[in-house]
């Protein structure tokens, strides 16, 4: 917040796309749920227009600041971010005002509460005053209801508070009715305008710009687990799934066709295909709901014939348990903007991803580099990170660019295969609406590190994909034993081998005097 | 220095002791069965003062409380105590966002549910009841507070209450019940809302 600001209100600047502004970023933690908040100190131009007459003003050319999708519904409510207030002196918060007593708790905590209730006291409560219409309106609060009351089986209606009520009330007419919002002026919280912020950014092309994977055509499997594989690289390889069914066929419409009322696993509920194509059509939403589904190729076998593993991945030693196997293959059918924040894959598992239609953008930090923003708990059991990959990006990406360890980027396009090496931490967003196939696997080069994994005293929580997780390790243990006898014994050798040479080594430089590690001065 | 390796000593031990104790309850004459923790009893045998951290409110008063009792309790506390930044000599946890009436109110809070947890369900909820009859901000206070702190059944009970003040309410009950002076809605809005929703009406 510095004088030499430019007063420029936040929404005039994105809706005009327009002049530079210096954003005072605090950072401060929701010590709950570890989400990370933006307090944005935004000024506001004396020249331009109130908020309300935006609608009429004309795009200025774009320079920095944020792009919005271009469907955004312009700010629901008029909700601005706190730092608006504290640059519009004598001004009163209408948020407090129309909380009453309520209005010493945090956002957060007030859409706690609000959580506990049905939707007929949200209802009411949006009545009392606009401060409560404005929170009560907040879309989480209803896609939570639809979620836990219509299971998978709703119509999306251009937004979740419409799509309960719609299920909840057919003989309602919406159309007339709660769509019609009222206008608030006023209303400063950095929480609500955040979550509506992140839900209607666009990406921003400079994001996009690093692409620094190493990309292969056509090299042979020796090549791959000398380069990539036994050194924990990941690689993008092209042209390997060109012989794929599924490549050529595989579209909205061939799917819906194939699966008809088939039901895929879509977060906490399933739902049709067709039913989810309406949802990602429509939503706007920080985190969308992601198709995700492990049992695709049992609930529609053709699927799983319409593609074969890379060449590469053929080895899987996590298939000698045959169907007590974890977890180890996802569809992913998902709408521009949603994907997977940053994780490490469970099990200790490598990974491949190939996308048939769309396009993702992944970023890779190595197993030690920890991403900017995100905390693991020291077993690993627990990961707190801001809560969508928007926000990431807003936040903490640009302090990437700045590193000597830069992370790993890329767009994998239809047609491409990405390899994610154990432990490496990555993050997906598709920039379209994406078909892809992942698989998990286990080869031998990291067979140890999985068994490590699975004898790990905390296995309960950390292992992943099965119901049987305190006996995998036994189970995988002794069906590779059956399997590859004595496997397991000579890989051990191996590990022991390298470790005593790299022990070696570090011996003779510290005795040899050419090292240069002391230096006397006098 | 000698009480302090006394004290950990017997920390050490409890483990096992606790095992053979568990079976010993002490009845007080003429009252409700109550039912001693064997550490108790132990570092009562043992004459030594139970385990104590200090709590330091926003008006810088101390409040030292039994570790047990907040480290069952605040999750923030025990992550505290469990990596070791307390040092039980010389430390106090600093609550600058809870302030002294708040902070005695959580204690209490814990120390009860802490002593009575064998109690039966009635005369905790019963108790639970008394203890939130407070002035309405001293519940939001308290709501701050356990959300700091991260007290999971603390904050339970209080989400239910302000439910229950929510529930079924007509508008102006709830204006009432939360003091909303100014609802912020032109006439023509409150008019529009009337037209709308005439059964919350």
């Amino acid at each position: 917040m510095k004088g030499s600001l430019k007063m420029t209100n936040l929404l005039s600047r994105i809706r005009n796309s327009s002049k530079k502004t210096k954003t005072n970023t605090n950072q401060h933690r929701n010590r709950k749920r570890f989400k990370l908040r933006n307090q944005n100190a935004i000024s506001i131009p004396k020249d331009l227009p109130s908020p309300h007459e935006e609608e009429d003003e004309e795009e200025e050319n774009a320079e920095e600041g944020f792009k919005l999708k271009s469907s955004a519904p312009l700010l629901t409510h008029g909700v601005q971010p706190l730092g608006n207030l504290y640059l519009n002196p004598g001004s009163i918060n209408s948020r407090d005002t129309g909380l009453g007593n309520l209005h010493t708790l945090s956002d957060e905590l007030v859409l706690e509460i609000l959580g506990f209730l049905d939707s007929t006291d949200l209802g009411v409560l949006s009545t009392v005053s606009k401060s409560f219409y404005v929170f009560t309106n907040h879309e989480p609060l209803w896609r939570n209801l639809v979620l836990e009351n219509l299971n998978g089986g709703f119509q999306f209606n251009g937004s979740w508070k419409s799509t309960y009520v719609a299920a909840s009330y057919p003989s309602f007419d919406i159309s007339s009715n709660a769509l019609k919002s009222f206008k608030v002026r006023d209303f400063y919280s950095d929480y609500l305008f955040q979550s509506w912020l992140c839900a209607n950014l666009e990406m921003k092309p400079e994001w996009l710009e690093r692409d620094n994977i190493v990309r292969k055509r056509g090299i042979s499997v020796e090549e791959f687990v000398l380069n990539f594989e036994e050194p924990n690289k990941p690689v993008l390889l092209e042209g390997c799934i060109d012989n794929w069914d599924a490549l050529e066929n595989w579209d909205r419409d061939y799917l819906m066709q194939l699966s008809g009322d088939v039901k895929f696993a879509v977060g906490p509920v399933e739902m049709k295909l067709g039913d989810y194509f309406r949802y990602s059509d429509q939503v706007r939403e920080e985190r969308p709901l992601y198709l995700f589904d492990p049992k695709f190729a049992e609930k529609v076998p053709k699927l799983g014939s319409e593609y074969e593993v890379p060449v590469y991945f053929r080895e899987d030693l996590f298939g000698v348990l045959g169907s007590e196997r974890p977890d180890y293959r996802w569809i992913i059918i998902g709408p521009a903007g949603s994907g997977s924040s940053f994780h490490v894959d469970p099990n200790s598992t490598s990974a491949w991803n190939a996308v048939i239609k769309g396009s993702k953008k992944w970023i890779l930090f190595p197993p030690d580099v920890i991403p900017p923003g995100v905390h693991p708990s020291p077993d690993g059991a627990e990961v707190a990170s801001p809560v969508s990959i928007i926000e990431w990006f807003m936040n903490f990406y640009g302090a990437t660019k700045n590193w000597k360890k830069k992370p790993v980027e890329c767009v994998c396009k239809a047609g491409e295969v990405i390899f994610v090496p154990n432990g490496w931490w990555h993050l997906v967003i598709n920039l379209e609406e994406s078909i892809a196939i992942t698989q998990n696997y286990v080869s031998r080069r990291n067979l140890l590190n999985v068994l490590d994994f699975l004898n790990r005293p905390n296995a309960s929580t950390l292992v992943s994909g099965t119901r049987d997780r305190v006996n995998l390790y036994d189970k995988f243990k002794n069906a590779i034993e059956a399997s590859f006898p004595g496997e397991i014994d000579e890989l051990a050798r191996k590990a022991e081998k390298k470790i005593q040479q790299k022990k070696l080594s570090f011996w003779d430089s510290v005795s040899d005097s050419n090292a240069g590690a002391f230096k006397f001065s006098f | 220095m000698e009480l302090l390796c006394i004290r950990q000593w017997i920390s050490g031990l409890l483990p096992t002791v606790k095992k053979w104790l568990s079976a010993w309850c002490i009845k007080p004459v003429g009252g409700a069965l109550v039912r001693q923790e064997p550490e108790y009893i132990l570092l009562a045998l043992m004459g030594s003062p139970l385990k104590k951290i200090m709590l330091c409110s926003s008006e810088k008063e101390i409040f030292s409380v039994e570790e047990q009792v907040m480290v069952q309790h605040s999750v923030i506390i025990n992550n505290m105590i469990e990596d070791g930044s307390y040092n039980h000599e010389e430390s106090k946890i600093p609550l600058d966002c809870v302030d002294s009436k708040t902070l005695k109110k959580v204690i209490d809070y814990c120390t009860h549910h802490t002593h009575h947890h064998n109690d039966n369900q009635e005369d905790l909820e019963a108790w639970d009841a008394q203890f939130l009859n407070v002035d309405s901000n001293g519940l939001y206070d308290l709501l701050m507070a356990a959300n700091y702190l991260e007290i999971r059944n603390l904050l339970d009970l209080i989400y239910g209450t302000i439910k229950n003040m929510i529930k079924g309410k007509k508008i102006d009950e709830i204006r009432r019940i939360f003091n909303i002076k100014d609802h912020g809605f032109t006439p023509e809005e409150e008019e529009q809302n009337r037209k709308e929703y005439p059964h919350f009406y």
